[in-house]
């Protein structure tokens, strides 16, 4: 299974990418905060993160459960919002969205991909692919068209009309990761993408999610403990304690420490 | 989109989707079960006694005019024919009476169930060799048609109505009974008494099917947490999700009502129909009766599943998107 090579007018076809030069801020949380109250109990899962996401990246954010890791990557994701401090998504407060605006955004702003793929088993692939598409209100015709072009993107255009029971797991991530990119969105969030595949499908996954930031110009936030996805990042981000403890680049860490085995 | 969500929901799901509908299935044939024995009861009460009546009346008939065998009776019929008097008519018939005259002011001809009737253009020999003049319909009777019947004195002159009759200064021999008034308010005591049993009972059946699909629903919510979670994550809207579930409770429901309804209304008649004779419990069920308790019956199933779906619908549309992310559900 080797990822499709892409060709640059069906880029074109399909996306209409922002390639703007520079650094450009897509994410920004400041003095961002969530307590999480159960009874009389309160969690402080974050006490202060701030942070700035440019567009592009590759960003890796590593830390141990119970760091506040989830709640930062759900907040970035605009899933929840903060308690206190602000979260901008491509300059938008999402403390100010309501339910539907946060739908909105989830829609059109950002793909998701997680960990045991959520594909909706009772659709084909190309149905799990073009649902998105149908949220956003574009017709069938056109959805199935560029889902059939987005499918075969990813390596599975032989693969439209299968159900996701009948793949692998790597082509299961595959169908999920076309679905993320269903409305061309400018963040594709991950949340431990190759923790349930293998060492080689994992590896595939992660030159897939690189091919697709170089071309497309999609910013693409992991949460992962993958060593190899991590080496390929521009920036990784340890969480610890509520609190970003340290922003690096893969070469200035030595990956030969405990942290990382 | 949501409607194709939910077929597939359905078809994938289908063992439980068949136990939810049987829930609908039972809820609705038990209520039309007691709509149609209501409908029974008072039909075959009501044929019983008009067949009682009818028997009753051809009794006095016949004290009056000696045995019919043969004989002729002339009608005289004006304004509408009333269901016992058609019924009184086919019954002198079957009692062998050779002709029956048929005087219309009118010109209505005689219903075509009355074989032996002919139609007469006027009352000119005032019923002629007949045995009696049966006035029939609701009328009083005029100044010349009064002269006609006073002349027909040695004629039986009979009417199944008493009210408009009264004060014709005709001696006619009324068939009908006059109900004591206070058999009339014990029988509509009664009629209260058993509606308001009936709404209890059916009220109780329909909380139960709300109950049973809500809870299936919930069910269905929850085996789906991830499902709906990840749709929220692709940016459904909680309505979205709401109209899932209220579709998919609406085929359940319109599906499950249509079934029910008919095995309750075939139930009620089996029932029915083993103690009073099929015979009897087909005639008392009019076409037009079962329509309706049909209809009620149908729109209380397709009301309650929707009604029942209301919970789990806001329940699911409420689900926070990152329960998706998780990933031991």
């Amino acid at each position: 299974m080797t990822p499709a090579t892409l060709t640059s007018e069906k880029i074109e076809g399909l996306f209409a990418p922002d390639r703007t030069s520079g650094k450009q801020v897509i994410i920004r949380a400041v003095d961002v905060k969530k307590v999480y109250r159960t009874g009389t109990l309160e969690t402080h899962a974050l006490r202060g993160a701030t942070l700035e996401i440019f567009r592009g990246e590759y960003l890796s954010i590593m830390g141990p459960s119970g760091s506040g890791k989830s709640t930062l990557f759900n907040m970035i994701g605009g899933l929840n919002k903060p308690s206190s401090g602000k979260v901008y998504i491509d300059q938008v407060d999402i403390a100010q969205l309501d339910a539907n605006e946060l739908a909105w955004l989830r829609c059109r702003k950002i793909g998701y991909i997680f960990q045991s793929y959520n594909l909706i088993g009772t659709m084909t692939c190309l149905e799990n692919v073009t649902l998105p598409m149908s949220f956003a209100g574009i017709d069938g015709e056109t959805a199935r068209e560029k889902g059939v072009g987005i499918l075969d993107m990813v390596g599975l255009g032989h693969r439209v009309l299968h159900k996701p029971t009948e793949l692998s797991g790597g082509q299961q991530q595959r169908v999920a990761i076309a679905r993320a990119l269903a409305n061309s969105p400018d963040i594709i969030l991950a949340d431990e993408p190759t923790a349930n595949l293998d060492q080689t499908t994992g590896g595939e996954m992660i030159e897939l999610l690189a091919k697709l930031r170089d071309t497309l110009g999609v910013t693409i936030i992991s949460a992962t403990h993958d060593l190899k996805m991590l080496k390929r990042s521009d920036r990784i981000m340890w969480i610890n304690d509520g609190l970003i403890e340290r922003v690096a680049a893969p070469s200035e860490i030595d990956f030969s420490t405990s942290d990382f085995h | 989109m949501a409607f194709e969500v939910v077929l597939q929901g359905i078809k994938i799901r289908l063992g439980r989707s068949v136990v939810t509908m049987m829930g609908i299935v039972l809820g609705v044939a038990f209520l039309m079960s007691i709509l149609s024995a209501n409908l029974i009861r008072k039909g075959v009460a009501g044929e019983t006694e008009a067949r009682q009546e009818i028997q009753r009346m051809l009794g006095f008939l016949t004290a009056e005019t000696g045995p019919l065998n043969g004989r002729t009776i002339a009608v005289f019929h004006q304004a509408a024919l009333s269901d016992v008097e058609e019924r009184l008519l086919i019954a002198l018939e079957a009692k062998g009476v050779e002709r029956i005259t048929w005087f219309s002011p009118a010109g209505t001809p005689p219903p075509a169930r009355l074989r032996k009737a002919v139609a007469a253009s006027r009352l000119e020999e005032p019923g002629g060799d007949a045995a009696a003049i049966l006035l029939a319909g609701d009328f009083v009777p005029e100044a010349e048609l009064r002269s006609v019947l006073r002349e027909a004195r040695s004629k039986v002159v009979a009417s199944a109505r008493t009210e408009s009759m009264a004060n014709s200064g005709i001696a006619i021999v009324s068939l009908a009974r006059e109900l004591r008034e206070e058999e009339s308010v014990r029988a509509e005591k009664a009629a209260r008494r058993d509606r308001a049993r009936s709404i209890w009972i059916i009220t109780i059946a329909l909380l139960v099917t709300i109950i049973c699909i809500t809870n299936s629903l919930l069910m269905s919510v929850t085996e789906r947490f991830k499902e709906i979670g990840t749709m929220k994550c692709l940016g459904a809207l909680s309505s979205f999700i709401r109209q899932i579930y209220f579709i998919e409770s609406s085929i359940l429901g319109v599906v499950g009502s249509l079934i029910g309804a008919l095995a309750g209304l075939v139930f009620a008649i089996i029932m029915y129909g083993l103690t009073y004779g099929f015979g009897l419990v087909l005639a008392a069920l009019s076409p037009s009766g079962i329509a309706l308790i049909f209809v009620i019956s149908v729109a209380g199933g397709i009301l309650s599943a929707i009604i029942a779906a209301i919970y789990p619908a806001s329940f699911a549309s409420r689900m926070v998107p990152a329960t998706a992310l998780r990933t031991n559900i």
